[in-house]
């Protein structure tokens, strides 16, 4: 079987959108959550998650072939490597917590505030719209890769 | 069998052609058969390990696996146009041959 690369690449960035996607849908339904760790004693309240993106070999094949042309000829680029993208790591946002007063909140602390989530609602929106868009451009990019390939098998036609 | 010879380097040259690049899977596409057959065929047997591979996926994304669907789709398309090739192959064999018993003898 002849494997086509091409697409994997596609399939690398679908799957990330769909990460990313997972991630915004796990912030806006914790939007308000008080409680995500229990830390020293204290209930502390969830963190916006962020995914990192990074550029890498979409095998591990790809990978050694990359380490040993960039041995070779360390100015180019390789040739012989496909670069994908994959998630790096999801990290948590360190902006600072929303502080609302509610003295009636089992969470409240002496002065009756409470500590809610980081998570802003439209960003996560505009997050979403663009994860969304990016899917679709890749979706795009991957019909057009099928379409060329199979315009490639009718060059044995007629 | 002569007549064959010709689209069996065809075919070895379209072999090592894609060899050349990198590939995903360990099942390279390796071609050490002389004839265009014993080539052929082994493409033929790859062929069918793939759209196994792709059945198996298909079979497992459809009882609840935790795949993600644009992979089980993208399986099915790099079946479907490995499928194509190997017609367009084997057309162009079927084309050879009855080209050479069109030859007056």
């Amino acid at each position: 079987m002849v494997r086509f690369p091409e697409l994997w690449v596609q399939a690398s960035a679908l799957s990330l959108n769909r990460l990313k996607m997972d991630v915004i849908a796990e912030n806006i339904a914790n939007a308000d959550s008080t409680r995500a760790r229990f830390e020293n004693g204290q209930w502390q309240p969830y963190r916006r998650h962020m995914v990192v993106q990074q550029a890498a070999p979409l095998s591990f094949k790809d990978m050694l072939s990359e380490i040993k042309d960039k041995q070779e000829r360390p100015a180019e680029r390789s040739r012989n490597t496909i670069i994908g993208v994959r998630a790096n790591a999801i990290k948590e946002d360190e902006a600072p917590l929303r502080r609302v007063y509610d003295p009636s909140h089992p969470d409240a602390d002496q002065d009756g505030y409470v500590l809610y989530p980081n998570v802003d609602l439209p960003r996560e929106m505009i997050d979403l719209l663009s994860a969304s868009r990016a899917y679709e451009a890749n979706v795009t990019v991957l019909s057009a890769t099928k379409a060329m390939l199979q315009k490639t098998l009718e060059i044995g036609r007629g | 069998m002569s007549g064959f010879n010709t689209i069996g380097h065809m075919g070895v040259g379209l072999s090592a052609f894609h060899s050349d690049k990198p590939s995903l899977n360990h099942n390279d596409m390796h071609v050490t058969a002389g004839s265009f057959q014993e080539a052929f065929q082994s493409a033929l047997r790859r062929l069918e390990e793939g759209e196994q591979s792709t059945n198996a996926a298909v079979v497992a994304f459809a009882s609840g696996a935790p795949l993600p669907l644009h992979e089980v789709l993208l399986r099915a398309e790099e079946t479907q146009l490995n499928v194509a090739l190997a017609v367009e192959v084997r057309n162009k064999a079927v084309e050879a041959y009855q080209e050479i018993m069109r030859m007056p003898i």
